[in-house]
């Protein structure tokens, strides 16, 4: 069972502070959902997390060691990342961006790894993938892209999976359908979701926690629905 | 087909039987040249003990040759591939960082505004000029690198490098003379005889330094394509750029120095590796280049050699007549997938 755990930590880049004092815990099987308005921090948490933006204050945990000490290549197998946007060479293959994907892991090439090979194709069978896997990545519908992308994140086999706006761009059969996976990934694969998203359709058949970000301060709801009414019900002061 | 395993298989199997096909075509252009030279001489005359001149004309003008167009069409062609993934464009080249025409502008200088009699050799002047100058871009450029915020800032920077470096030439052929004009609108033409095995050596050396150590960052590479550093991990990211732009910028400046600005190959063969063989892995690509580089260089060398006459072509015109077909092929090409 891993576990990551943060403590007093702060946020943001350099002079500008976007979230303080805040403490926070979490395992395997659990999915998140975090809300809040554009700019409030949620992506920078999750660099924050990778480590790819310094902590401007505070500790963060991985099974009970301080991640101020990890290396690159350590943080990378313990995160994927799916940001909302990605920059894809738009030539390739999906097969090619899927095992691209998976070699990140131990820096080793599929063919020579059967274990890899057994993780891509567990994960292509349960995201119905066959069909696409020698169409180029251009062809593909947004929802298709956004689908196979999702597919490549979970290739890294990481147990933490942090996804921002992981519905962007989907209709609601596809939505359902990635609801669905990201929860078999969290109660079947044991490992911990957390994601980011203004669909608030999406967050209430998913998650089972829901952070909401607002104000420099983080609110922690362990009932999902309290938490998207008090999101919603908030007075946004718009500067 | 849907079973990965199967796919990566036959892609690997592909990239076999495509390479072997490539080797077979190098090793048969290579006998070709060896004994169709422009001299007109047999391999069976070399080994008859009277041929002392025909021995010297083929361990002096055609093996040099041979290895010239070899190791150049390998160095720039894998140069262009790292640059195209740097930038993310099929249609760079090892030339986009203003290297080449600083270089350029080293031998006008030198031809032209009669720096030449500060050496005792006119062709070691030229080298020295071109090295010179694009050492001195390379080296501004990266003094700066760290103030661009994205790779398109680099580009620019190139182009500009390059429209100043014309700027100059320009003014230089207007006052001078037509001897001078015409050494340097001979050295812009590009050649495959002038590398002495000395060069040759030091051209093989950094080809092979620089191709184990992108070899090894292949599967980055691959990473690279797929975003997956941008984000997660910006200072490696940043680290391997740098490495690319350095070992592409160390080899242009090397081949234009010593064989001038060679056209097309760096931009041409990347693309026709990626066309032919369907694949984007960085693992194939590096050393396909290197083979199809070599082997296409080695094709154009014959046919400026013109194996039926006694003169010969600007090896620029004929990899500009081969290359510009392959780039016109892309863009339709990429115009057909609704780009």
């Amino acid at each position: 069972m891993n576990h990551l755990k943060g403590v007093d930590v702060e946020i943001g880049y350099d002079e500008v502070s976007l979230i303080k004092n805040f403490s926070f815990e979490f395992r395997s099987g659990q999915v998140i959902a975090i809300l809040g308005l554009n700019g409030s921090g949620k992506t920078t948490f999750f660099k924050s997390l990778m480590g790819s933006v310094d902590l401007l204050a505070g500790n963060i945990f991985w099974n009970s060691v301080n991640m101020k000490d990890f290396s690159f290549s350590s943080r990378q197998k313990i995160f994927s990342w799916l940001p909302a946007r990605k920059v894809i060479e738009e030539q390739l293959k999906v097969y090619e961006l899927l095992s691209y994907s998976a070699e990140a892991v131990n820096n080793e090439e599929v063919l020579k790894s059967s274990k890899t090979m057994d993780l891509m194709n567990h994960v292509i069978a349960l995201m119905k993938l066959e069909k696409f896997l020698e169409k180029p990545y251009l062809s593909l519908s947004e929802g298709e892209k956004k689908k196979v992308e999702i597919a490549a994140m979970f290739m890294k086999n990481a147990p933490v999976c942090l996804l921002d706006e992981p519905s962007i761009f989907l209709d609601i059969s596809n939505q359902k359908e990635i609801s669905g996976i990201l929860k078999h990934f969290a109660k079947v694969e044991n490992k911990v979701i957390l994601f980011s998203s203004h669909d608030l359709t999406l967050v209430e058949s998913t998650a089972e926690e829901c952070w909401v970000v607002s104000d420099q301060k983080v609110e922690v709801f362990t009932n999902v629905q309290e938490g998207i009414h008090s999101y919603t019900n908030k007075e946004f002061v718009i500067s | 087909m849907s079973d990965i395993k199967s796919i990566l298989t036959s892609e690997k199997g592909r990239f076999n039987k495509w390479m072997l096909i490539v080797l077979l075509v190098l090793i048969f252009l290579t006998l070709l040249e060896l004994s169709f030279g422009s001299s007109g001489l047999s391999i069976s005359e070399l080994f008859s003990p009277t041929e002392e001149f025909s021995r010297d004309v083929f361990f002096e003008i055609r093996i040099p040759r041979i290895l010239t167009a070899i190791i150049i069409g390998a160095s720039l062609s894998f140069a262009g591939l790292i640059m195209q993934t740097v930038f993310r464009n099929p249609l760079v080249g090892p030339s986009v960082l203003g290297i080449s025409s600083a270089a350029g502008l080293g031998v006008a200088l030198v031809t032209m505004a009669g720096f030449t009699s500060l050496f005792s050799d006119n062709s070691t002047a030229k080298i020295i000029a071109a090295i010179v100058f694009s050492f001195s871009i390379l080296i501004l450029l990266f003094s700066v690198a760290n103030r661009f915020k994205d790779n398109v800032s680099v580009l620019i920077m190139g182009m500009l490098i390059s429209y100043l470096a014309s700027a100059i030439v320009d003014i230089l052929i207007y006052v001078s003379d037509n001897e001078s004009l015409k050494e340097y609108s001979m050295w812009g033409m590009g050649s495959f005889s002038r590398m002495s095995y000395m060069q040759i050596g030091i051209m093989v050396f950094i080809l092979l330094v620089s191709f184990i150590s992108v070899y090894r960052d292949r599967i980055l590479l691959n990473q690279y394509l797929i975003g997956e550093l941008q984000e997660i991990a910006p200072k490696k990211k940043r680290e391997l750029v740098f490495k690319l732009l350095l070992i592409s910028g160390l080899i242009t400046a090397f081949v234009t120095a010593y064989c001038g600005p060679i056209a097309f190959i760096g931009i041409a063969i990347p693309n026709l590796l990626r066309f032919v063989l369907g694949i984007s892995n960085h693992k194939y690509l590096l050393i396909g280049s290197i083979v199809l580089g070599s082997t296409v260089a080695l094709a154009c060398d014959l046919l400026s050699s013109m194996p039926w006459s006694v003169d010969s072509l600007p090896v620029n015109a004929v990899t500009s007549l081969f290359g510009i077909p392959i780039i016109i092929m892309l863009v339709f090409k990429s115009r057909n997938k609704g780009l």
